[in-house]
C-alpha cells in the first residue's frame, strides 16, 4: 500500500494537466466558434449593403471591435492596377492622411502584387538588417538606391498582415493589420482575416458594379435627356426650316406663275424658255394672220356703264381665245374690240392656213348664240419676220409683213358674219371649203383684189372626189350624210370634231365614214347579201364608232400626225398611240361601249385583216375608213386617189381577196360611178395609210 | 524535433548567428537575418550573396545557429546539415516575397534578389540555460 501515496499525487497532478488540457481545448473551441459566429456576422453586414464607404467602414469596425485587430486598413487598388489608396482605416490619428503607394512597395505593396498573404512580425530587425546592407552597398560605391518609401501607417509597425482583395483575377485592393508588437500575427490570424478578406473584396467589387450601373443608367438618362432635348431642338428647327423653306418655294412658285403669265401676254407659250434664255432672235416664218372686229359694238356699248363694257368685252376675248387656242392660234393683240391672231408661229406648222379658217368659221358659228353683236373675220398668208417688237422692256412678240397688212384690209371688207381670206389662199382652202368671191375691191396699199369669203365646208355629197355623182351612194343613200350630222348635234355634241379633223386636215372624215358606213349596212341589208346578219348589226353603235374612230388624235402632237415620212414601224407606233388615246377618250365622254369595235378595227386595218375574229361591223368600217382615207383631199399627199381607183385598191387588199368579204364588194357596189367596173386582181403587197 | 514554443525564435525579429566551417576547417561565424521554419525537423536559410557562409556548407554541410525570441531572449541553439537548395515552390515563394517586401522598404527593390531556399535537416535542438 506504499505505492499509492506515491501514486496518488502523480494520477491527481495528471488529472489536472487533464483538465488544463481539456479548458485549453474549450477555449479553443470557444474562440474557434465565436470566430465562425464573428465572419459570419461580418459577411452578413458586408453582403447588406452596396454602398462602398459603409461597406469599409463596416469591415474595419468589425476587424477592431470583434477581432481585435486595433490598427487596420483598407487600399483600394487604383483603375491600372499600380497605385494603392488608403480608402478607409482604423485605430489611426484621425487627421492622418497619406499618399498612394505604389504597389509592389512594403508589405502590403507586395501582398497587392503578388496576390498573396504576407505577414510578417519582425519588420523593425528586418529593416535594420536591410539598412546595415543598403549602408555597407552605399559604402562600397554602389549608387542609385531609391530612398527608404514613405508609408501609410504606423511609423513603428513591427508585425504587419496584408491579405489581397482580388475578384475574378482583379486586384481590387488590399486589407491590412499591422501592430507595433513583434509576431503579433499568428497562422491562425492569417486565416482569419483571408476569409474575411475575400467577403470585403467581394462587397467592394459588387459595391462598385453596382456604383458603375449606377454611375451608368445616369449617363444613360442624361444621354437620353440630352438625345430628347436634341430631338425636340432639331424637329422644332426642321419644321421652322420647313415652313421657311415652303414659304420661299410659294413665293419662288408664285413669282414663276406670275412672270410667266405676265410673259405669256407678250408672246406664245412657247417661246417664253427662249425668251428667258435671252435666245429668242426674230426669223422668217410662213403664218396666217387673222383680223377680227366686233360690228356695231360701239352701238351696242353706248348705253353700257365701263365696267359692264370691259366685262363682256374680256368676257369676248376669253372665248376668242379659247377657240383659237384649240386650233393652235394664239391672240397677238387686241386692240379697241379687235384681235389679231397668228397661226403657224412660234414654230411652222404643217396646218396653219386651214386652222385659221376653221377657227373663224367655229367662231363665227358660235358668237351668234353666246353674244349680241356681230363680228367680221378677215384672212392671210404669207411670210412674215416674227420676233420681239416694241421699246425695250415694253416689247411684244410680233409679226411684220405684208400678210399683216392683207389680212387687216381682208376684215375690213369682211360681210358681217363672214371669212374672208386673201386671193393667195384659195388654192390652198378650195378643197375643203365653199369659197365664194367677192366683188373685186380696191384694196388700200395693195391694189384691186377679188377678194373671198368661206361660206363653209363643202359637202360630202358634193364633193366629186369624195362621191361619185353617179353612184348609188349618190342616188339613194345622200340623207344619210343629214343623219349623220343630226346625230352629231344630238348624240355627240361634247366632241368638236372638227378641230380633231384640224390636227391633220382629215376635214369631215368621220362624218364621211360614218355616212358610208350605214349607207353600206343598208345597202347590204337591202340586197340580202350573204355572209352575216346584217340585220343584227345596232346602226346606232356603227355611227359612233365611224364618228369617234379617231377621237384620240387631241393627244397626239399634229406634227407627228402629219408626219409622212414615217416607216412602217413608226406608223404601228403611231396607230396604237392612237388608239390608246382614242380609248382613254371614249372612257372620258362615257362612250367605252364603242371601244371594242374601235378596237377590232385598228387590229384589222393593222393586220390587213389577217388576225382576229370576223365581225361585219368591223368590216363595214374598214371599208369606209380606208375609202374616205384614199378619196378625202389630202394637203401633203397630192393628189387623192381616184374613186374607181379607191374602190379598185380596196378589192387587192389581202383580206378581200381572200375571203371576198361580202361588205366590201357591196361597198365598191355603193361607191362606184354607175357602169364602172371594179376588178379584183392579185396583188402582192399593198400600202396603205 | 522542433518543438512549438521555438516558433517565435523563428520570426526573424532578432537577427540570429550562425556557424560554420571549411573544409580546412577554418570556423565563421556571421549574423543572419532569419532562420526559417520549415517543419519539425527542418529549417531554411535565405540565399542572397555568394558569402563565406554559402561557401562553407556546400564544403563542409555542418553548422550551428543560434536563434533568440523577441519577448523571452531565451536562446536556442540548433545543429543543422546542409540538405538541399529550392529555387521555388511555396517555401521559396514565401522567403522571396518577404524579402521583397522589406527590401521594397528600404529603397532596394530589385536589388536583393532570393537565388535560392538552403534547406537544412536540424540534428539536435538545444535550449540555453542561461538568457541572450
Amino acid at each position: 500500500m506504499t505505492a499509492e501515496p506515491d501514486n496518488a499525487p502523480t494520477v491527481r497532478k495528471q488529472m489536472i494537466e487533464n483538465q488544463a488540457i481539456i479548458d485549453r481545448l474549450n477555449a479553443a473551441l470557444a474562440r474557434k466558434t465565436d470566430e465562425v459566429r464573428i465572419i459570419q456576422q461580418i459577411s452578413a453586414e458586408i453582403s447588406a449593403t452596396l454602398e462602398l464607404d459603409r461597406i469599409l467602414v463596416i469591415s474595419l469596425e468589425a476587424m477592431d471591435l470583434v477581432l481585435g485587430f486595433r490598427h487596420s486598413m483598407i487600399l483600394l487598388a487604383g483603375e491600372d492596377e499600380s497605385t494603392l489608396a488608403v480608402a478607409a482605416c482604423r485605430g489611426y490619428d484621425g487627421t492622418k492622411t497619406w499618399a498612394a503607394i505604389p504597389v509592389g512597395q512594403g508589405i502590403f505593396g507586395v501582398a497587392a502584387r503578388r496576390r498573396r498573404i504576407v505577414r510578417m512580425g519582425n519588420i523593425r530587425a528586418q529593416r535594420a538588417y536591410l539598412s546595415g546592407v543598403r549602408a555597407r552597398m552605399e559604402a562600397g560605391g554602389h549608387t542609385g538606391l531609391k530612398p527608404a518609401a514613405e508609408m501609410p501607417g504606423l511609423a513603428d509597425a513591427q508585425s504587419q498582415l496584408g491579405i489581397p482583395l482580388v475578384v475574378k483575377d482583379r486586384l481590387v485592393g488590399v486589407l491590412g493589420v499591422e501592430s507595433a508588437a513583434p509576431n503579433a500575427f499568428d497562422e491562425l490570424d492569417e486565416m482569419l482575416l483571408s476569409i474575411v478578406g475575400n467577403q470585403v473584396a467581394n462587397g467592394i467589387d459588387n459595391a462598385r458594379l453596382h456604383q458603375a450601373s449606377n454611375e451608368r443608367s445616369r449617363e444613360l438618362d442624361a444621354a437620353n435627356a440630352a438625345l430628347l432635348r436634341l430631338n425636340e431642338t432639331l424637329e422644332a428647327k426642321v419644321a421652322a426650316r420647313t415652313v421657311e423653306l415652303s414659304a420661299v418655294l410659294d413665293q419662288v412658285r408664285h413669282e414663276k406663275d406670275l412672270s410667266e403669265s405676265l410673259l405669256s401676254r407678250m408672246a406664245p407659250p412657247e417661246v417664253i424658255p427662249l425668251m428667258l434664255q435671252d435666245k429668242l432672235f426674230a426669223q422668217r416664218l410662213d403664218v396666217t394672220v387673222m383680223f377680227t372686229d366686233l360690228e356695231d359694238f360701239t352701238a351696242y356699248a353706248s348705253g353700257m356703264e365701263p365696267d359692264e363694257i370691259f366685262a363682256q368685252l374680256n368676257e369676248f376675248f376669253s372665248w376668242a381665245g379659247e377657240i383659237i387656242k384649240r386650233y393652235r392660234g394664239y391672240i397677238n393683240k387686241t386692240n379697241g374690240d379687235g384681235i389679231m391672231a397668228l397661226f403657224g408661229v412660234p414654230f411652222e406648222s404643217a396646218t396653219y392656213r386651214t386652222d385659221a379658217v376653221l377657227a373663224a368659221l367655229a367662231m363665227q358659228r358660235e358668237i351668234e348664240l353666246r353674244f349680241p353683236f356681230g363680228m367680221r373675220v378677215g384672212i392671210s398668208s404669207g411670210t412674215v419676220t416674227a420676233g420681239m417688237l416694241g421699246p425695250t422692256n415694253k416689247s411684244l412678240y410680233d409679226v411684220l409683213g405684208e400678210a399683216v397688212n392683207i389680212a387687216s384690209r381682208m376684215e375690213a371688207i369682211c360681210p358681217r358674219g363672214g371669212v374672208s381670206v386673201s386671193p393667195g389662199c384659195e388654192e390652198v382652202l378650195k378643197p375643203w371649203f365653199r369659197l365664194e368671191p367677192l366683188a373685186e375691191q380696191e384694196v388700200k396699199g395693195i391694189g384691186r383684189l377679188t377678194c373671198l369669203t368661206v361660206a363653209g365646208l363643202r359637202a360630202i355629197g358634193g364633193d366629186a372626189r369624195r362621191v361619185d355623182a353617179t353612184s348609188r351612194f349618190a342616188a339613194d343613200y345622200l340623207q344619210v350624210v343629214e343623219e349623220i350630222e343630226a346625230f352629231k348635234q344630238d348624240r355627240l355634241v361634247v366632241i368638236d370634231l372638227i378641230s380633231l379633223q384640224a390636227r391633220d386636215v382629215a376635214l369631215q372624215h368621220n362624218e364621211a365614214v360614218a355616212s358610208y358606213a350605214v349607207a353600206l349596212l343598208r345597202m347590204l341589208r337591202k340586197d340580202g347579201a350573204a355572209g352575216a346578219d346584217w340585220d343584227a348589226i345596232d346602226e346606232a353603235a356603227l355611227i359612233a364608232a365611224a364618228l369617234l374612230h379617231d377621237c384620240g388624235k387631241h393627244a397626239l402632237d399634229p406634227a407627228r400626225l402629219n408626219d409622212r415620212g414615217l416607216d412602217s414601224a413608226g406608223r404601228d407606233r403611231l396607230r396604237s398611240d392612237l388608239l390608246d388615246g382614242t380609248s382613254r377618250t371614249l372612257r372620258q365622254i362615257g362612250q367605252d361601249g364603242v371601244a371594242p369595235v374601235i378596237a377590232e378595227l385598228y387590229r384589222f386595218e393593222a393586220t390587213r385583216g389577217a388576225v382576229g375574229v370576223y365581225r361585219p361591223e368591223v368590216e363595214i368600217l374598214a371599208a369606209a375608213d380606208i375609202y374616205d382615207a384614199l378619196t378625202a383631199p389630202k394637203i401633203y399627199k397630192g393628189s387623192p386617189w381616184s374613186i374607181v381607183g379607191a374602190l379598185a385598191e380596196l378589192m387587192r387588199l389581202p383580206y378581200c381577196q381572200d375571203r371576198m368579204r361580202s361588205a366590201f364588194v357591196t361597198f365598191a357596189e355603193l361607191m362606184k360611178p354607175a357602169g364602172a367596173l371594179i376588178a379584183v386582181r392579185a396583188r402582192p403587197e399593198v400600202i396603205i395609210r | 524535433m522542433l518543438p512549438d514554443e521555438i516558433k517565435p525564435a523563428m520570426q526573424g525579429a532578432i537577427p540570429s548567428t550562425i556557424v560554420t566551417c571549411s573544409l580546412s576547417g577554418v570556423p565563421n561565424v556571421t549574423d543572419i537575418s532569419q532562420v526559417w521554419y520549415v517543419d519539425a525537423t527542418h529549417v531554411a536559410l535565405s540565399y542572397q550573396f555568394f558569402n563565406k557562409t554559402h561557401r562553407n556548407v556546400r564544403e563542409n554541410p555542418f553548422a550551428e545557429v543560434i536563434i533568440r525570441d523577441p519577448q523571452t531572449f531565451q536562446e536556442w541553439y540548433l545543429e543543422i546539415q546542409y540538405d538541399h537548395a529550392e529555387e521555388s515552390g511555396p517555401l521559396f515563394e514565401a522567403m522571396d516575397i518577404q524579402l521583397e517586401a522589406i527590401a521594397s522598404l528600404t529603397g532596394m527593390s530589385g536589388v536583393f534578389k532570393l537565388r535560392a531556399a538552403d534547406v537544412y535537416s536540424v540534428l539536435s535542438v538545444r535550449k540555453s540555460t542561461s538568457r541572450a
